[in-house]
């Protein structure tokens, strides 16, 4: 009964077949276009109980003997243990700003993945199509993919799935995603690293109005060996405003009330202050290795995600 | 300093609404403004921004309350608008008066004065194009009204500055049919003018006026009570150019008259007065013409004939007859071509009504009596059908029947119900008899009376004569001596309607009156007198005076006229003028007052009047139909010069200026406020 409701409830807010379709569609596209570049396929580090041999160490008290490699032992008589090469799963977090900022261009009444009059859908909605279609490439390469909604803290979380299967699970908690609350990349991420022990890649899926600021937040990532990418969701009409005269604006966030009177030069100086605003957090991720990705609604997300594809860093 | 006057609001009235409206525009700008909410995800990017545009709130305030300040200019400008201000007139400022020319002559064409295309213009509309210029030249100082010429000039409005209005002026002027009277514009002009600067009256006009009467007004002045010697009176000919289409010259018929004959009433003559005027520099040869007369619309007779230059023709119709009280004379050219003035190429006339008497005579035979009467018009074709009886066979109720009872040497113990005649009355009859006089002499008589007209009593001889005794209503027509020997009395009858009579205090036998013309004369004047006023000049009028119309029409059986008593009380009568329109005119003393500007038929109704009373009016003015058209003209044996232009100058009204600067403060104030320099 669960199951149903969920895949009901996912179908309504717009997850339907024919978005599953355009999903699918995306897998074949991304493994036809990055054919044959699978260098980047993921191994970890860790020595364990692989087949594939990958290196010597030195024997210390309390290693396994079998693992011992008697022939170097007779040959250079040295105790050198064997280490063979690990595979294991990969990981990927997607974490899902689900603040009141992320509700810009859509409505209560409106599905979340349902475009308004201007065709284009709210932020949030957006963000969850991206993640849906990356987790879905995930997905179907056979990773683990978690999900994780964030605002003031970790809100929900989609423990770790594999296999295409899981996709309307993804579906279901996407679909319940609903925007409140304040950014807090910080204490949201913290409480991640804490609760997440294996590594793999974050991604985070935000606007990056958080005032507190977001660079520790992505920080944190990095110092617990996580592989931070970012990408930013934009709403056009947040970035070229046509307010134009006496106005209150109120900060959906934070409630804060500003009277001002907008000119079209004002509305300028704000265009160049968010340029610069987005340009700060792209520098901060190049900079750190991270990868970013700027997301504008009005562009068609299947594009975006074949983007982020072919930038790398995020899935493979 | 040139001062500044209010027409509009007054300036308490101004004050009160610029307080109104101000205190509202700064409560407006006081109170807290409603803005518009809009929630944005970010708002400290909105703060830097405001932080690097904002400048210091002291600045912005200031800002603020400028914008107040200009708006509350725009106010106090609109509401000065209000009031109409206006810059007084400088000492150089004229005071005009433009006579426009309205009258009858008016409505002549001018040849060639419009152009190749379209009718040539009537010397009205060129008047009115004359005095639109001469409006459009006068300076701003300059004030003017405009007064039509025509029987009764009036001016069309007030003083003015204002060109609109002057023009407005100018288009209420009409053409009139009546002649112009011009002394009479003149004074008006000079009452206008009375003591303001600069008087100056323009005449813009044909110059159509009769030289003796512009040789009579004095020039540089009004007559009567004029405006004394400053007043300069200048003169606009029509045509500023000249035209190259020769002038046309008109026919007229200047009189029209029409009559029934005493003898007949039934048969009527025509009077008819013709004329042609050639016009100065046309041919000045003969003009032939046809004379059509038109009796309730049917042609009754046509002539040709041939008119001399400049002089006037009488031409007699005679015997005519037929049905019908509209009569019309219409002239034509005979080469089809028109005249220039074809408001007098028409004549009209109403044919006084045929009237039948029927007349009873009580006598025991009389032959002077008959003879008399079939003299005065007794016959089968002709309006008195007389009947006779003895005094044995005469009753009271036969006496009803009859519109006059002619009674000879018999007297009736009481009067008929009708008119009467009596001949040597008895005492104790109607007519009171004082006394007897032997072989009397008239030595007075009332000449003025209808019934002796034409007659001359004063060496008439009798061997006898009864003295009356004068009653109300009586009238003694002839005396001896103070003693009434010849009585006529009019009085309401039985039935309301006025009686009248006439008492002769002697016997026909024993006089040698009835040897005399006077006699049968006497007899028609009574009949007529009875009658009513049937030889008042009903028939026609002329136009630009004012008509008293008879209503006291009055007769036994009353077909057409009314009571003196009714007549008398009436206040008002329907008049039917020519073009149909119906207006009441007012009633005084038993006469219909209208002041006549139209020629054609006009047809009067009151309450008491069974038939309507029609009448007919002409034009019958030789001045205005010899349409002199000239180009100079002498006031007082002095040539009047043409009117100086005026110097352009400012509008004297100041609201436009006023609107035209609130709305540059406002455009200033809507570029300022998009530019956010003022908010």
């Amino acid at each position: 009964v669960d199951t149903e409701a969920t895949s009901q409830r996912a179908t309504q807010a717009g997850f339907d077949q024919e978005f599953l379709k355009k999903l699918e569609y995306l897998t074949i596209v991304a493994k036809k276009v990055f054919a044959g570049k699978s260098r980047a396929e993921r191994r970890t580090h860790h020595a364990g109980s692989g087949i594939e041999f990958a290196d010597h160490r030195d024997y210390a008290p309390g290693d396994d003997l079998r693992y011992l490699d008697w022939a170097v032992y007779g040959r250079m008589n040295r105790l050198l243990l064997r280490q063979f090469e690990q595979e294991e799963d990969l990981h990927i977090y997607l974490l899902i700003d689900t603040s009141t900022s992320m509700r810009l261009g859509g409505a209560s009444d409106r599905p979340l993945l349902a475009p308004g009059p201007d065709g284009r859908v709210a932020k949030l909605g957006y963000a969850a199509q991206v993640a849906a279609a990356l987790a879905y490439v995930g997905l179907s390469n056979l990773d683990r993919v978690a999900l994780y909604s964030f605002s003031d803290a970790l809100h929900g979380q989609l423990p770790s799935a594999r296999g295409k299967g899981q996709i309307f699970k993804v579906f279901g908690f996407l679909a319940d995603l609903d925007a409140s609350g304040q950014t807090d990349l910080l204490t949201s991420i913290r409480e991640f690293v804490q609760r997440i022990k294996r590594r793999g890649v974050a991604i985070v899926l935000s606007d990056f109005y958080d005032h507190a600021g977001y660079e520790e937040g992505l920080n944190l990532l990095r110092y617990h060996r996580f592989e931070p990418a970012a990408i930013q969701i934009v709403d056009p009409r947040e970035a070229h405003p046509t307010l134009r005269g006496d106005i209150e604006l109120i900060d959906m966030e934070t409630g804060e009330l500003r009277q001002v009177t907008l000119s079209a030069a004002m509305c300028a100086a704000y265009e160049r202050e968010h340029a610069a605003y987005c340009q700060a957090l792209s520098s901060f991720c190049s900079a750190r290795g991270i990868g970013y990705i700027r997301a504008d609604t009005n562009q068609p997300f299947d594009d975006l995600v074949l983007r982020a594809l072919r930038q790398g860093g995020f899935v493979r | 300093m040139t001062p500044v006057t209010l027409l509009g609001l007054p300036a308490g009235q101004l004050a009160m609404v610029l307080g109104v409206s101000a205190a509202l525009i700064t409560l407006l700008y006081v109170l807290k403004q409603q803005r518009r909410r809009v929630e944005v995800p970010f708002a400290r990017l909105w703060q830097q921004v405001l932080s690097q545009t904002q400048a210091s709130s002291f600045w912005r305030k200031l800002r603020r309350w400028l914008s107040l300040l200009l708006q509350l200019c725009v106010l106090a400008l609109l509401v000065a608008a209000l009031g109409d201000p206006r810059l007084g007139r400088t000492a150089a400022g004229r005071s005009l008066v433009l006579i426009v020319d309205a009258s009858a002559s008016m409505q002549a064409v001018v040849a060639g004065a419009g152009g190749a295309a379209g009718p040539p213009p009537t010397r009205l509309a060129l008047a009115k194009q004359r005095a639109r210029e001469l409006i459009a030249g006068l300076s701003g100082d300059d004030l003017a009204v405009v007064v039509a010429l025509d029987g009764q000039p009036a001016p069309q409005g007030g003083l003015s500055f204002d060109a609109r209005e002057l023009y407005a002026q100018v288009d209420a002027v009409t053409a009139r049919d009546t002649p112009a009277d011009l002394p009479a514009a003149l004074a008006l002009a000079g009452a206008l003018l009375h003591g303001r600067e600069h008087p100056t009256v323009v005449l813009i006009s044909d110059g159509g006026f009769d030289d003796s009467a512009l040789a009579a007004i004095p020039a540089g002045a009004g007559p009567g009570s004029g405006p004394g010697p400053g007043l300069d009176v200048r003169f606009q000919p029509l045509l500023s150019k000249a035209v190259k289409a020769p002038p046309i010259g008109n026919a007229a018929i200047t009189a029209f008259s029409v009559r029934r004959y005493r003898r007949n009433r039934l048969s009527y003559e025509v009077l008819i007065s013709l004329g042609w005027f050639p016009a100065v520099g046309g041919p000045a040869g003969p003009q032939r013409v046809t004379l059509e007369l038109v009796q309730e619309g049917e042609v009754v007779d046509v002539q040709p004939l041939e008119l001399a230059a400049g002089v006037q023709e009488a031409r007699l119709y005679p015997n005519l007859s037929g049905a019908g009280t509209h009569l019309e004379a219409r002239l034509r050219l005979s080469d089809g071509s028109s005249d220039a003035l074809a408001l007098d190429d028409r004549a009209y006339a109403v044919l006084p009504e045929r009237q039948r008497q029927r007349v009873l005579i009580v006598t025991r035979g009389n032959l002077f009596l008959e003879g008399a009467l079939l003299a005065a018009g007794a016959g089968e074709e002709n309006h008195l059908v007389i009947d006779k009886v003895t005094p044995a066979a005469y009753t009271s109720e036969r006496a009803g029947h009859y519109d006059v009872v002619l009674f000879d040497s018999f007297t009736p113990p009481t009067a008929p119900d009708a008119n009467a005649i009596y001949l040597d009355p008895q005492r104790d009859g109607p007519f009171d008899i004082a006394g007897e006089v032997k072989r009397p002499l008239i030595t007075d008589l009332e000449a003025s009376h209808p019934v002796l007209r034409w007659v001359s009593l004063g060496d008439v001889n009798m061997t006898r004569s009864s003295v009356f005794r004068l009653g109300p209503g009586d009238r003694a027509l002839a005396s001896m001596l103070k003693q009434p020997l010849i009585v006529a009395r009019e009085q309401t009858g039985r039935s309301g309607a006025t009686q009248r009579s006439v008492a002769i205090g002697f016997d026909l036998r024993q006089s040698d009156l009835p040897l005399r013309v006077a006699f049968p004369v006497l007899l028609m004047n009574a009949m007529d007198w009875f009658a009513g006023d049937v030889d008042a000049d009903l028939g026609s009028y002329r136009t630009g005076r004012t008509w008293r119309v008879p209503l006291r029409t009055s007769r036994r059986s009353g077909t057409r006229g009314t009571s003196d008593a009714e007549a008398l009380a009436l206040t008002t009568a329907q008049l039917m003028l020519p073009e149909g329109e119906i207006i009441p005119v007012p009633v005084h003393e038993g006469h219909a007052l209208y002041y006549g500007q139209r020629v054609g038929f006009y047809s009067l109704r009151t309450g008491g009047l069974a038939a309507p009373l029609l009448w007919a009016a002409n034009l019958a003015d030789v001045t205005e139909s010899t349409a002199a058209l000239r180009s100079t003209l002498q006031l007082g044996g002095t040539t009047l010069r043409p009117p100086d232009g005026g110097q352009r100058a400012l509008r004297r009204e100041l609201w436009p200026y006023l609107l035209l600067l609130a709305l540059t403060i406002l455009a200033l104030e809507w570029w300022s406020y998009h530019r956010r320099w003022t908010v």
